[in-house]
Order: C-alpha cells, then structure tokens, then sequence
C-alpha cells in the first residue's frame, strides 16, 4: 500500500528552525521538533505559546517566515493533496444546513482512496446522527463530524487542534478511546489540548511550548520530572503547618483539618523526618508532581 | 468538483431564500405586471416575460455567490483549504451552481408566460431564449461570488441586495428605458444585465446575438474572475 510505504520513508514531521512573525508579535520562534511516524505528541503551552501558528504552517495554511515544514517527506500541501493528513481544526467550521452524512460524503469525494461511508460515521460515533442536519447537533456532535471529516481520507498523520474543546467528560472520554483504536494502528497524531490530564493520558510525548519556542520536548515522565520534586500526602492528627513547613526536605505545606499537602524538593528525607516527629500520620501517600506542575514551572520561566 | 457542485446545489434548493427571491419573488412581479400592463398586447407580455426572467435570473445568481460571506465567516473554507480541492476547482463550482440555480428562475417565467399569460413562440425560438439568457448568467454569477468573497457575514445580504437592485433597476429589467432620459441607456448599455435581457429580447425578434453585447459581458467575466481569483488568494493567505 503505497500510504505504508510513505510512513516507511524517514520522520513523519519535520518542522526545522520553524519562524513566524505576524508584523512586530513573534508567533513562533525558531521550532525544531521531528516526529517520527507512529508517535503521538501532544503540543502544550500556554495561550499565545504558538500552538495554533505552528499547526497552521504545519498543514500549509500559513507560510512560515523563516524555516521548513516536511510532512512524509513532502511539503504541506503536497501531503494533503495525496491524503496523507487529516485535521481537526478549532477554526475550521461545518455549513449548518446540510447533513451529516452529506458533509462527510463531501470530504470523501475529494481524496483518492478515502474510507466507506459506513466505517467513517461508525468510528466518529456518527452512525445515528447520519441523517441530522449539522446546526442542530450539540457542540459535542460537531466535533464528532470534524472528527469524522478529519479521517475520511484514512491519513497517515492526524492533527488535532483543542479535539475535545466542547465534550463533556464522557464525551471526551469515548473521543480518546476512538482515537486510541486509530493510534493502534500506527498512524501519527499530533494534538494541542489545554487538559493536561489529555496530554498525560494520551501522550507519547509531549512538545511544551512558550511564546514561540520548545521550553520541553520528551516523554511524559520526561517532562514531568522537569519540575522537580514530589507531593507527599497524609492525615496528620493535632498538625501544625509551622511545625510541617519546618520539616528537612519540604518546600511548601498546604494543612486543611487533618489533611495535609507537602510540596518536597527530597520526599524521602521529608518522609523519614515526618514519621519520626509525627507517628501519629496516616494515609501516606508520595507522587510525582504532575504535568501540570512541569508546565506551570516551564512555561512560568523567565516570564517575570 | 462534480460532489462539491451537488452539495451546494442540494444546499441552495433546501433553503427558504430561495424560494423566495428565485422562485416566487420573479413569478409574482411577472403576473404583476403583466396584469398592469400586458392587457390585449401579446407583445408587451413577452417582453415582460423576458424581463422578469431576467431579473429571476440576476437575483438567483448574486444572492447565490453571496452565500460564500457567511461560509467564510464559519471557517467552512479554511476546512475546505485542508483537503485536495483546488481554488480553482472551488471558484468554479460556485459560479456553475450559481448559474444551475438561476436556470429553474427562468424557466418558471417562462412556463407561467405559457400557461398563465397564452404566450406562443416557436421551439427554436425558446430554445435559442433559453440557451442565451442562460449563458448571460455568467457575469452576475462571478460577480455575486465576488460579493460573497468581499463581504462579511453580516454584511453580505445588504451588499447582494444592493447590486441586484442596482443591475435591475439601471440594466432596465425593472422599468423600461425608454421611458427614461437617454443617458440610462448609456448606463444601461455597460452592464450585463441588460444584455442578458437584450439577448432574451434579440431571440424573439430573431435577430443574430449582438456583438457588442457579449464583448460587454466578456469584460464583465474578465474583471470580475480577476478580481475573485485575488480576493479569494488574498484570502487564504490570510489563513
């Protein structure tokens, strides 16, 4: 199949010392990320970090002002002419009066070797809708033909844009889990989301950017362990924070009733410290500081 | 392109404007009219036939390429942008679906003027009607798309009114020019409307299409495509 020979041949993204400038605002400022095929990268930062800039010059709807953008080898352009990259975009936008089984046909129409009717609705959760005009669906429901819209051409490469921006949880929830049966198969996704939690869960890897540049590039975990430290959690009974705060190894206490929070930069020293002053302590529990905490550190750097 | 061209033509039928400014808004001003003014005079309501159908036609087509405004407006474009479809492929399926939606206008007047008003011609005459005054939608077909490019969502009615009273109103379809001081028909003559109603009129009276006439709307096509195809790049460099 000449779509897995395409994946075969070398990165399925290449963005190289990637620019754009709108005017005096540096949109995006030299970005240097390769993905390899088969990855799935979720692109995180801020409002304002570049995420939409890069998503645009990475489908060929902007030109970069400096720098280069291969997709599969090809240009943009190129790749979404052959099929090769469907997207999600959060500017994109349905005509309300047609249906949803007459939009996604459209899209068909237009790729040469694009997916059945049939298999496109059934993966998007579009099956019963088929027949329901676009305006009268929930915000839900229209990304779910986006979705759909996104995956008729059977692309090697997805891109997501904020996908899951207006489902509730459990709407988001069988979103990822039809993702998830589209990634087994090998393709490459990249998505830009605000819920970390999406990033955590869903992520290869995670490209962390901040006004224009990648602040982190790596694994989950990678990039977590970047902001340092770890929480420590547990009922102590007749606490004091003053007394907790003090302990060796902890940065910062958070104490409401008997439940205490501690922020540590070394767990171990301040668990050791805490069992030994506070015997009393129950319910202990020590975790990583989340990606959450990794993206408020990096993305707050230097910001002052 | 043919499935793009089906989606918009299923589009436009389905919608409630169309009937109303395409069907009925046409059909209603020719039997007006020709109540007023066509009594005992077989000539005055094929003239008017003629006309009416010509305004179906002109109005059918701009508030038709009109439509891109609020298309833009939604992002439906930039969605487009990310598949194999050309520009090219897209501009062209607008006008032709402009000019798919301005034919049933027409021909509405026409079978009213058969039914309803007695008017007899032969068929190569029809024919000829028919054929002529459809290719004289081109010109308000680009030019509605223009409209559609330049304008906002918001804007876009206001803006595809205008031009189709305007193009009515000074092309002569509305209020015949001879009634008129003689510069309208200076005015009138340098727009395509009034050929497209010309043509109809030089059918009936078997004259040969006139010369001056499809120079006039060739111009029209010209300037006006050149003017779309920029706009429209402009556009989506903008992203």
């Amino acid at each position: 199949m000449d779509s897995t020979d395409t994946v075969t041949r070398g990165a399925a993204v290449g963005l190289r010392g990637l620019v754009k400038h709108f005017g005096d605002v540096h949109a995006v400022d030299g970005v240097d990320v390769t993905i390899a095929p088969g990855e799935v990268v979720a692109l995180l930062g801020p409002n304002g970090a570049g995420k939409s800039t890069t998503i645009d010059m990475l489908l060929g709807l902007a030109e970069p002002t400096r720098g280069s953008v291969s997709v599969f080898g090809q240009a943009p352009r190129a790749a979404v002419a052959a099929g090769l990259v469907g997207a999600m975009l959060q500017s994109g936008g349905l005509l309300d009066d047609a249906t949803v089984a007459e939009t996604v046909a459209l899209f068909r129409a237009m790729y040469p070797k694009p997916l059945p009717l049939k298999e496109v609705l059934t993966r998007a959760g579009l099956a019963e809708l088929a027949g329901r005009k676009v305006g009268a669906l929930s915000g839900g429901e229209k990304q779910r033909v986006r979705f759909a819209v996104a995956l008729v051409s059977d692309p090697d490469l997805l891109v997501l844009d904020e996908p899951t921006v207006a489902m509730d949880v459990e709407a988001r929830r069988e979103f990822w889990t039809a993702m998830r049966s589209y990634t087994d198969t090998g393709r490459t996704v990249v998505f830009a989301t605000h819920y970390l939690a999406e990033a955590e869960d869903y992520a290869d890897r995670v490209v962390l950017l901040r006004a224009g540049r990648v602040v982190a590039d790596g694994s989950v975990s990678q990039v977590r362990s970047l902001a340092a430290g770890r929480v420590i959690t547990a009922k102590i009974a007749n606490a004091d924070e003053a007394a907790l705060a003090a302990l060796p190894g902890v940065t910062s206490v958070l104490l409401r009733g008997e439940a205490a929070e501690l922020a540590c930069a070394d767990s171990d020293m301040a668990l050791r410290e805490l069992l030994n002053r506070h015997p009393q302590a129950r319910d202990i529990e020590v975790r990583g500081a989340g990606l959450e905490a990794a993206f408020v550190t990096l993305t707050r750097q230097e910001a002052a | 392109m043919g499935a793009l061209l089906t989606f918009e033509v299923r589009r436009l039928v389905r919608s409630p404007r169309f009937f109303i400014f395409t069907i009925a808004f046409p059909l209603a001003m020719f039997l007006a009219f020709s109540a007023a003014y066509g009594n005992a005079d077989p000539e005055a309501v094929t003239f008017l036939m003629v006309s009416m159908a010509a305004f179906g036609a002109v109005a059918a087509s701009i508030s038709t390429g009109a439509r891109a405004a609020i298309e833009r407006q939604v992002g439906w474009n930039r969605q487009l942008r990310l598949t194999p479809l050309g520009g090219g492929q897209y501009l062209v399926s607008k006008v032709v679906a402009a000019m798919l939606v301005a034919l049933p206008s027409m021909l509405l007047v026409y079978a009213a003027g058969i039914l309803l008003e007695g008017v007899s011609l032969g068929s190569g005459t029809w024919l000829q009607l028919i054929v002529f005054c459809w290719l004289g939608v081109l010109p308000t077909a680009v030019l509605g798309l223009l409209v559609g490019l330049l304008a906002t969502g918001d804007s876009a009615q206001a803006m595809s009114s205008v031009l189709m009273m305007a193009l009515s109103m000074l092309g002569g379809l509305l209020l015949p020019l001879t009634t008129l001081p003689a510069v309208m028909t200076y005015i009138a003559k340098a727009l395509p409307s009034y050929w497209l109603a010309e043509f109809g009129h030089d059918a009936l009276a078997g004259n040969a299409i006139s010369v001056q006439g499809v120079l006039t709307m060739t111009v029209w096509v010209a300037v006006a495509g050149a003017l779309v195809a920029l706009r429209y790049r402009r556009d989506a460099a903008r992203g």
